[in-house]
């Protein structure tokens, strides 16, 4: 070999490092902005992944295969006592891959709970999910906001829905988990930002991954919520993806998270509950009616070609005005009936307010789910109350004819009396409004 | 036998000196212990001690095969490159005792360690918490063996479908008698398979042994069903024996797609010489419900206790250490140590995988089937070589098979690995040994 040659290959080969080097960020730069990279370098990994994800390289792709396979035959053959840690072993070889830890998430706290006959065995894996996310998916992925979306639904569907037989459990089973936290509805929040150091501060910021701060802002906007109930916690993480999302798919789901759980806790918003007499009592929070409106209000605003906001707020507005009128707050009733006459007049093309509410009331007695049984009934019992209190002894005693009505045939007619979904007795619903 | 035992005793030393031996049981520490602490189970005890045994053992199972082909790939090659083998072949020993002595040297350590391993393991199982969660009837210490349904002949019925087929010209003409058949065979099976509203399937069992009046016998079974989700079906169960089909009956709600169990006292069916199960399919919303005859039910007969179990599992474990021990050592009695430790860790991991590789080659002719025949063979020659699961049947409850020990015993152990013996011992005696260094 030349001399010249010798000399000049490897000015070349540092010449073309160089070059590599420098284009290397933009690279990444351009990645990024375009989404189709998970080039940047994971923050908080623990030594164990941040060795196995390098060490491992291309190949660690393959063995999350082989444990993926692992899981699923597992699943199959009903054997799930090492599904968690597959789950965890799975999603740290893949920690910048959000659609892994959404499945794994998913899987856990939806396909193999529902396969368990006890609540308490379903409520480990439902809580399994939620801490696969909530725990480990946003440390490795803190802005995330698809992450922080799927979070939210967990609190959303699986725990302030009704579709799995054991919601109930659920919903008890985090309110006593939050109970250890603050007491009554609503924490203390200026107390708990004020004194980081509070063991319950810490727990709530190390266990929960909540910020007071947030909560309270949130809670300002939106509430008062009681923190002790699943909707105000899918608010709070639906409120976090919000913030972060970079596409607008994003911003519409976490919105649309944020007015259907505000629209959950105006119908199942309000807890009562004491332990001691099990009684745990979930009923409607007609406070919070103006600001789920507002929460529409400010989705359309941002997405004003999204008519399907629209149509949402309708029928919100449809249902607030016959609750509002059960709850006997009728100047309320009349101001928002009004209001969706002129906002949306095809949704209320009667014009007295009343004959609205009644054909309302009647629609909604036909197909009554478990959340307007409860609604109506709730509504009926209040109005009762309301009117003994005042004196007017055989107005109260024509709601509480009504809500029983409601309650029979909700608990009877529709087959309800046996199913995860039954009503508590009446008097304890009776109970707890008169101690609300 | 004293040259093996000698030369076996060498081997002990050499690996002793080397400190080997205490690495691996730092190792094996580190393993046992550290991974329950680390592997997250379901929060059950139960779900713990599964997660101890298939974990703890079985990594400590995985870190002993590396070893033991590791270990046996440079016995030999790595001897014969540093020229320390020519002190032993220049003593009155045969090649094949020089391997056999390797072979018994590593097997002494293996088993020192696999039982040191297997004793830890099973000391670190929560005995306290499972014994407080047992419940009546499901102790975590019965051990189960899973009893298969008598198999029917479907291939009359099957052959009777192809005929009319043919005759009505349902069956294409370029499609063979043979291919027709299978696909039928499948069209009966799943048919019997499927359990209309109203209708019943009846499974007959030959238990292998005389079933005792105070023992609990299980059925293990699993359905599909019509309709979309996971709504429990109602069925009843019905056992007995065909002269008292319905000795004990029972009325269960499931959830499809999940292995259930059933108890059923033995007392209805004591001495029994043959079990009738019956499922009608009594489900009030009328859905169909299917049984997959590869898995959809089980008689489960009790089979002794789980620290027998274990033994056996240890056993089978053992058994292929000495299979993966005898690969190395013959390994490196063929090539030298790189390419030794290569051959033999890859011949392992393709006797690993054995099992994956499944089913029913499709029929192939000319020249497709010469470039596929070697593959095709090399699966035949490996299928045998898979590892029976004998931790997750520990760990499950279920019993080690007796065909599982020998299956290992016989055929990988006795049949592959003799070959394997004769092969490198053969080697040995041709090989030069006292090349002079390049």
């Amino acid at each position: 070999m030349k001399r010249s040659t010798s000399i000049l290959l490897p000015l070349l080969v540092i010449a073309g490092l160089f070059g590599a080097a420098r284009l290397n960020e933009p690279l990444r730069d351009a990645r990024r902005e375009y989404g189709i990279s998970q080039a940047d370098p994971l923050v908080n990994a623990p030594p164990l992944v941040a060795f196995s994800t390098v060490a491992l390289g291309g190949f660690r792709g393959i063995v999350a295969d082989i444990l993926w396979m692992r899981s699923a035959r597992l699943q199959d053959e009903g054997r799930y006592f090492e599904l968690v840690q597959l789950a965890d072993w799975i999603t740290k070889l893949e920690p910048r891959f959000t659609d892994v830890w959404a499945f794994h998430a998913w899987n856990l706290s939806y396909n193999i709970s529902v396969l368990l006959k006890q609540p308490e065995e379903r409520w480990r894996w439902v809580s399994s999910g939620i801490s696969l996310l909530r725990d480990e998916g946003l440390r490795y992925n803190p802005g995330d906001a698809r992450l922080l979306y799927e979070l939210g639904w967990l609190f959303q569907h699986k725990l302030a829905g009704n579709t799995d037989s054991a919601n109930m459990y659920y919903k008890q089973a985090w309110a006593a988990e939050m109970a250890e936290l603050w007491n009554g509805p609503t924490p203390d929040f200026d107390f708990l930002i004020a004194n980081p150091n509070d063991p319950r501060a810490q727990r709530l910021r190390d266990r929960y991954k909540m910020d007071p701060a947030a909560m309270r802002e949130i809670d300002q906007r939106y509430g008062p919520l009681d923190w002790r109930l699943p909707q105000a916690h899918a608010i709070y993480w639906a409120w976090q993806s919000r913030a972060l999302a970079k596409k607008d798919f994003d911003a519409i789901s976490a919105d649309r998270m944020i007015f259907q759980s505000l629209a959950d806790a105006f119908r199942q918003g309000k807890l009562y509950t004491n332990p001691a007499q099990h009684l745990f009592i979930l009923s409607p929070n007609p406070d919070l009616i103006p600001r789920v409106i507002a929460a529409y209000d400010d989705a359309i605003a941002q997405f004003e070609d999204n008519d399907s906001f629209k149509t949402s707020q309708a029928n919100f507005m449809r249902e607030a005005i016959v609750a509002l009128y059960s709850y006997n707050r009728i100047n309320e009733y009349k101001a928002l009936f009004a209001e969706l006459r002129r906002r949306y007049p095809e949704a209320a093309p009667e014009s007295d307010p009343e004959k609205f509410v009644q054909a309302e009331f009647t629609a909604r007695q036909q197909h009554l789910t478990p959340d307007t049984a409860r609604e109506l009934i709730n509504g009926a019992l209040y109005q009762s109350i309301f009117w003994k209190t005042h004196g007017d002894s055989a107005r109260a005693e024509g709601f509480q004819h009504l809500a029983r009505l409601t309650w029979d045939h909700y608990q009877t007619a529709l087959g309800a009396t046996n199913s995860p979904n039954a009503l508590p007795p009446l008097d304890e619903m009776r109970q707890a409004i008169e101690q609300n | 036998m004293t040259r093996i035992f000698a030369i076996a005793g060498i081997a002990i030393r050499g690996a002793i000196r080397s400190r080997m031996v205490l690495s691996l049981l730092v190792l094996l520490a580190i393993t046992v212990v550290g991974l329950p602490l680390t592997v997250k189970g379901d929060g059950t005890a139960e779900g713990q001690l599964r997660v101890t045994i298939t974990y703890s053992l079985g990594a400590a199972f995985a870190l002993l095969a590396l070893t033991s082909l590791w270990a046996g790939a440079l016995s030999i090659a790595q001897e014969i490159e540093e020229k320390q083998i020519q002190l032993l072949a220049a003593k009155p020993v045969k090649r094949t005792e020089i391997w056999a002595g390797k072979w018994v040297g590593l097997m002494t350590i293996n088993t020192a360690l696999l039982l040191a391993a297997a004793l830890a393991t099973a000391l670190l199982l929560p005995r306290k918490q499972l014994d407080a969660q047992s419940e009546p009837g499901h102790d975590w210490r019965a051990v189960y063996r899973p009893i298969m349904p008598t198999l029917e002949d479907y291939s009359k019925e099957a052959r009777a479908l192809l005929n009319q087929r043919r005759a009505d010209g349902e069956i294409p003409k370029n499609v063979d008698d043979e291919t027709a058949l299978r696909v039928l065979q499948q069209e009966v099976l799943l048919r019997e398979a499927t359990v209309a509203p109203g209708q019943q399937r009846k499974w007959t069992i030959v238990p292998p042994r005389t079933i005792r009046a105070d023992e609990t016998l299980r059925i293990r079974f699993r359905y599909s069903s019509s309709a979309f989700g996971i709504d429990a079906a109602v069925g009843r169960w019905q056992v007995g024996t065909p002269s008292q089909p319905t000795a004990w009956q029972s009325v269960s709600t499931n959830i499809p797609e999940l292995y259930q169990t059933l108890e059923i006292p033995a007392a209805v069916l004591a001495d029994a010489r043959e079990v009738v199960i019956t499922f009608t399919n009594e489900d009030p919303n009328g859905v169909t419900l299917v049984f997959n005859p590869s898995d959809g039910l089980r008689l489960q007969l009790p089979a002794g206790s789980f620290a027998q179990n274990y033994a056996r599992a240890f056993l089978v474990l053992l058994l292929r250490l000495g299979f993966l021990t005898a690969l190395g050592v013959t390994a490196g009695a063929l090539f030298s140590s790189p390419v030794a430790l290569f051959i033999a860790v890859s011949l392992m991991a393709m006797s690993q995988f054995a099992g994956m590789s499944a089913g029913t080659a499709p029929a192939q002719r000319g020249i497709q089937r010469v470039i596929n025949a070697p593959a095709y063979a090399l699966r035949a020659a490996l299928k045998p070589l898979a590892s029976p699961p004998v931790l997750d049947a520990v760990a499950t409850g279920m019993l080690v098979e007796d065909e599982w020990i020998l299956r290992v015993a016989g055929v990988q152990l006795l049949l592959y690995g003799g070959a394997l013996a004769l092969l490198g011992a053969s080697v040995l005696n041709r090989r030069e040994l006292a090349l002079p260094a390049i």
